[in-house]
């Protein structure tokens, strides 16, 4: 059962923070409120006050920004509405691969992509898919001013983010995509959430990879990233071994945590399966050998 | 869902000063994150309540706290645990051993072993992560329990 709360609708993401000073702990954002109201209906967690974000105005588009550089999409855009976006799936095609199986349609209709970032839910896929994305970012904005964080700075622990107590995100940018870099995102998924999910972003001239971005999800509390296996890739020629390679890196770098969603042995064998998977196939999208 | 947390670190105080203070178990309730001392039964058996908070989670367990064993010659403890959650069908039991180690003579390691039992919702909280949450709040305890032991507050009047 739900306990009453009061729903507060602030305008600007100014006054939003204002509520959150004023009321601290007994607040919180709500947006779609696919994460949040199952935990309070649940009585895992009891709000008196919830700051809906969607009646602030200029955090429900997606854009091009940075002189057409990068992709600004605003806090109050659900994840149906960038799996549906033409703009998207023009500039970031693995955003739309990403949200197409997040969840169910349900969730999807009424949950946002900057919901899911903030609540932090340790099988989160956005929050693989950005860890991974080069020079992805996340707008912070409070009464004390507006800042950026990198996906690396944000998760912090389970259900635990860099966001302070006073701030609302307000929205994530995520640049477009060089020439010569692919990009995949592979997971398996027994239940709702993935077991574990691997993005990988890789540039490829010629017959050499130049740059390698790996994050692995869903495996911990926090995703991370495979800096080991993707420094091992760099002035490699594109190809099983390599990946092989790579993954079996990957996978070393893990400390998994086991859950209902796999033991740490299973989820360690899944890192090395997905992790070439996606190598691969971001690979070939590099090459042009196939198109997202 | 049943699981075995193991957290140990070190303090900066020789065996015997900091067994005195562990086993004075009210005085160590201000460092359990979220704890609150309701009621002393008798010598052995508390009353209290616990919060557990995670980001948007926050949990409530009330509930006893029971010393099963104390062995000083072993600088040892074992303490059942157990509370059942407010507001929501749900319940923690925990078998915690407690044990502390001479590092050298100035230094001691504390060390705590825990069989800890969740039943109800909050078991499938973050897909059932709740390691990371123990982790969590152990390093909370550290924390204090570093700040206390090394730097006490000085004694009013001394």
């Amino acid at each position: 059962m739900l306990k009453p709360f009061v729903i507060h609708e602030p305008r600007t993401p100014q006054q939003a923070s204002e509520l959150l000073n004023e009321y601290g702990w007994d607040a919180t954002v709500y947006a779609g409120g696919t994460e949040l109201l199952v935990v309070m209906k649940e009585g895992l967690a009891s709000y008196a006050h919830l700051i809906n974000i969607k009646t602030i105005s200029d955090i429900h588009t997606i854009h091009l920004t940075d002189n057409d550089a990068a992709l600004r999409i605003g806090a109050a855009v659900t994840h149906r509405a960038i799996e549906t976006s033409s703009m998207i799936a023009a500039h970031a095609p693995l955003l739309i691969e990403m949200e197409r199986s997040l969840a169910n349609v349900r969730v999807r209709t009424m949950g946002t992509l900057a919901g899911n970032l903030c609540f932090a839910e340790p099988h989160s896929d956005p929050a693989a898919v950005c860890m991974a994305w080069p020079g992805a970012s996340f707008e912070l904005t409070s009464t004390d001013g507006v800042r950026q964080v990198l996906p690396d700075e944000f998760f912090i622990d389970l259900f635990m983010t860099a966001r302070q107590e006073n701030e609302i995100m307000t929205a994530i940018h995520l640049p477009l995509l060089p020439p010569g870099m692919g990009s995949a995102y592979h997971k398996f998924v027994l239940l709702e959430r993935p077991s574990v999910s691997v993005a990988a972003f890789v540039s490829v001239a010629g017959t050499t990879i130049k740059s390698a971005h790996i994050a692995v999800g869903s495996v911990g509390p926090v995703p991370y990233r495979a800096t080991a296996a993707e420094n091992m890739l760099l002035g490699q020629t594109p190809g099983d071994e390599p990946y092989r390679a790579a993954a079996e890196a990957a996978a070393s770098a893990a400390d998994p945590v086991g859950d209902l969603y796999g033991s740490v042995e299973y989820k360690r064998q899944l890192i090395r399966v997905l992790t070439r998977q996606a190598l691969q196939q971001a690979s070939e999208r590099a090459m042009g050998v196939e198109r997202l | 869902m049943t699981l075995q947390v193991e957290h140990a670190f070190t303090v900066d105080m020789p065996i015997g000063e900091v067994w005195d203070y562990f086993a004075d178990p009210p005085q160590v309730v201000p460092c359990l994150p979220g704890a609150e001392l309701l009621e002393i039964i008798n010598e052995t058996t508390y009353r209290g309540a616990v919060g557990l908070r995670v980001g948007p989670i926050a949990a409530q367990f009330h509930g006893k706290a029971e010393l099963l064993e104390i062995d000083a010659a072993q600088h040892m403890m074992r303490l059942r645990v157990g509370g059942d959650q407010q507001g929501s069908p749900g319940r923690a039991e925990a078998e915690i051993l407690f044990s502390l180690s001479q590092v050298d003579n100035s230094q001691t390691e504390i060390k705590i072993v825990a069989d800890v039992g969740i039943s109800g919702r909050l078991a499938q909280v973050g897909g059932g992560m709740i390691q990371s949450v123990s982790k969590f709040m152990f390093n909370q305890f550290a924390k204090c329990i570093i700040k206390v032991l090394e730097n006490p507050e000085p004694t009013p009047g001394s």
